[in-house]
């Protein structure tokens, strides 16, 4: 038990170093896409509606009946928490005042999926290459 | 028995990783794809290490208060007077400025007495940029204790030793052993008493438990030191002091309140294309046209000006005059223009009178006799006036320039000769120009523009007047005018010089005290990799000019280079 309590101990320490991958990216959906724990969850802001998509780390779908998510968004200067529902399927919604400008929007989504603590994930917009 | 002992150790150690193995399997499972690219330092406190492309966040655990360090990303400096509200667990606050701290902020959140995971969301909003950060701040249980004494940790351990099997069993081996080897030995039949075997066994069980007390403490840190470098994360041991120290892999984990002292500022690497440059040696000289010598055109006794005689350092304006040579007649000459003197007085008396008699009888005697005499009269006078002041006239040595004086060869009374000797020299500082020489005729026809630096580090910008046509000691004489020099330079001061040179190379532009010496003399520049961390970066430089090298080789573009306090990170060891 111990040795390989030991082993295995080194294998964990060492697995994350090849777990991080993927950077910040375009999702199927268009907007950025990041790591928010085990999920993957994409950012679109269309007019004033802030749209997340989650995924799981193999980017299939994942229901998000009973999640909960907030949205921090900044814009010009103003920081404004979004209280995003869940709108069917992999989706959550939420209105933001946003300007119509989606330059320079950065958001901070902290989501809860039901049973679980909640995760983080930030998008900056207009710097999708990065 | 050795091996044993080392068995018993390692299984020991063993029974350690266990408790260290799962919290760490929690973590890591939760870490999936945490947008984190760089390895977390972990300390002490709990630590939350965040950056975007404005800002760096630091936020340490110190008690019930929450410390948040706030830098530039770019350039490390520290950020006054922004609004940092700090959100987590539904709990909003705002973090008010450390007074007497640069770019420090605290508030004290309830949920930091909260053992677990917090994810937290700072807002920052600075004079001329807002941002949002995340990250997640691990407290753990009993924090609070293992902050005020860091020896909870110790004594954990070895209640874990004593109630592990694993130690129990070790034991029980090494005291097997002992009877063994005194059966062995009681067979030869050197010994007689079966006490003695107990007691060797009993000896040998202490002995090990010593040592088990002993490896285990070793073990366990040789574990976590193992653990951390797998992960690329090394971490001082629980209750470390925050200094700043040199990890296993090299690389230095220099605490924000550390960095701020040595002002620790950073540069983005940018690739460009600078000339290429040669290293030349050269040294200042005086424009022929900015200094000047005073001579004595004859010999003679030095006599003070009437400010008295300049001294070094002294500014002298052109026309000054710096002293007076009475000039040394020698005996037979000083009697010959005497004689002379003489002469002419008596001519003088004898055609005074002889003009006198003439004129009485003008009209009587020819007009052209009266004048001859008066012709004869007046130039006996001018003899007589040229003569008289060669005994006591005196030379002005004036000074031929404006500038302060830098040698001053004489003093009062002194007797100086003609000619060779320099009495005084004068240089104009604001004048000054720098000549080198090249060994290579490419370099003296395709140098451009220069920089020099003197060994006190004084940077000179120059432009290349011209070089000569006849070599010198097999090397071409450059000459450099100085723009501007600065104040302290003196002739005959060694430089270094930057020549510019046609041709481009690129690479990073990086100022010249980013480069600073490895242990083995290898050129090094640090990468500030994440907020806490520095990674020194071999590099091969090339000068540019006096105060920036490009960097040919070593560095990524974008990478963050430490410009200012390089020299001192050099020295954590």
């Amino acid at each position: 038990m111990k040795f390989s309590t030991l082993l295995l101990a080194t294998a964990l320490f060492t697995a994350p170093g090849t777990a991080f991958a993927d950077g910040p990216k375009i999702g199927p959906n268009g907007g950025q896409r990041a790591d928010a724990g085990p999920y993957h969850v994409e950012v679109v802001l269309k007019g004033n509606d802030v749209v997340l998509y989650v995924t799981d780390g193999a980017d299939k779908p994942v229901d998000v009946t009973g999640a909960k998510a907030e949205a921090t968004v900044l814009a010009n200067k103003q920081t404004q928490k979004v209280a995003l529902e869940p709108a069917g399927a992999n989706t959550l919604k939420g209105q933001a005042n946003l300007g119509g400008a989606h330059d320079s929007v950065k958001v901070v989504t902290a989501l809860t999926m039901p049973g679980q603590k909640p995760v983080q994930a930030r998008f900056e917009m207009g710097h999708a290459g990065h | 028995m050795t091996t044993r002992r080392l068995l018993a150790a390692a299984v020991a150690a063993a029974s350690l990783a266990a408790p260290v193995a799962s919290p760490a399997l929690a973590h890591e499972g939760h870490a999936h794809g945490d947008e984190e690219p760089k390895p977390v330092v972990t300390t002490a406190a709990p630590t939350l290490e965040t950056s975007s492309s404005d800002f760096e966040l630091v936020a340490v655990v110190r008690g019930k208060t929450l410390l948040v360090h706030l830098d530039r990303f770019v350039t490390n400096e520290p950020v006054n007077g922004a609004t940092v509200e700090v959100s987590a667990d539904g709990e909003a606050a705002t973090a008010s400025p450390v007074s007497g701290e640069e770019g420090v902020y605290r508030l004290d959140p309830t949920w930091l007495s909260k053992p677990g995971s917090h994810e937290v969301t700072v807002s920052i909003t600075a004079a001329d940029a807002a941002d949002l950060l995340i990250g997640t701040l691990e407290i753990p249980a009993g924090a609070a204790e293992a902050q005020a004494g860091g020896a909870q940790g110790v004594s954990a351990v070895f209640g874990q030793v004593r109630n592990d099997s694993g130690l129990m069993l070790g034991a029980v081996m090494v005291f097997l052993l002992g009877v063994l080897t005194t059966v062995a030995l009681t067979q030869r039949g050197r010994t007689r008493t079966v006490a003695g075997a107990a007691l060797v066994g009993i000896g040998l069980l202490l002995a090990s438990g010593a040592a088990f007390a002993h490896g285990d403490e070793d073990h366990s840190h040789g574990d976590e030191d193992k653990g951390k470098a797998a992960a690329a994360v090394p971490m001082g041991a629980t209750g470390a002091s925050e200094s700043p120290r040199r990890l296993p892999d090299g690389s230095l984990y220099v605490p924000k309140p550390s960095q701020r002292l040595l002002s620790v500022r950073t540069i983005v690497a940018k690739p460009q294309e600078a000339a290429q440059t040669v290293q030349l040696i050269g040294q200042v000289i005086a424009d022929p046209n900015g200094g000047g010598h005073v001579q004595a055109t004859q010999s003679g006794r030095i006599e003070p000006g009437d400010k008295g005689l300049p001294y070094v350092g002294q500014r002298v304006e052109a026309g000054q005059i710096l002293a007076y040579i009475a000039p040394a007649v020698t005996f037979v000459d000083r009697s010959g223009i005497q004689q002379q003197i003489a002469t002419v007085e008596q001519e003088l008396v004898i055609a005074e009178s002889r003009l006198q008699r003439l004129r009485k009888l003008e009209g009587s005697v020819p007009q052209r006799d009266i004048e001859e005499a008066e012709a004869n009269l007046n130039g006996l006078r001018k003899r007589r006036a040229a003569l008289s002041p060669a005994l006591t006239t005196k030379e002005a040595l004036r000074a031929p320039i404006s500038g302060v004086v830098t040698a001053n060869n004489i003093k009062a009374g002194q007797v100086v000769e003609g000619r060779d000797q320099v009495l005084f020299e004068i240089v104009d500082p604001s004048r000054l120009m720098v000549e080198a020489v090249a060994f290579d005729p490419r370099v003296a026809n395709s140098v451009r523009g220069a920089t020099a630096t003197t060994a006190d580090g004084i940077n000179l910008t120059l432009e290349h007047l011209g070089h000569g046509l006849a070599l010198r000691q097999q090397a071409i004489p450059l000459l450099f005018q100085i723009d501007t020099p600065p104040q302290g330079l003196s002739v005959g001061q060694p430089v270094r010089i930057v020549a510019q040179i046609q041709g481009t190379m690129s690479g990073i532009v990086l100022p010249r005290q980013s480069v600073v010496r490895g242990p083995n003399g290898q050129p090094l520049v640090w990468e500030h990799e994440s907020p806490q961390r520095f990674v020194a970066r071999p590099v091969r430089t090339q000068p540019v000019d006096g105060n920036t090298v490009l960097v040919l080789a070593g560095v990524e573009p974008e990478a963050r280079i430490v410009t200012d306090g390089a020299g001192l990170l050099n020295q954590v060891r």
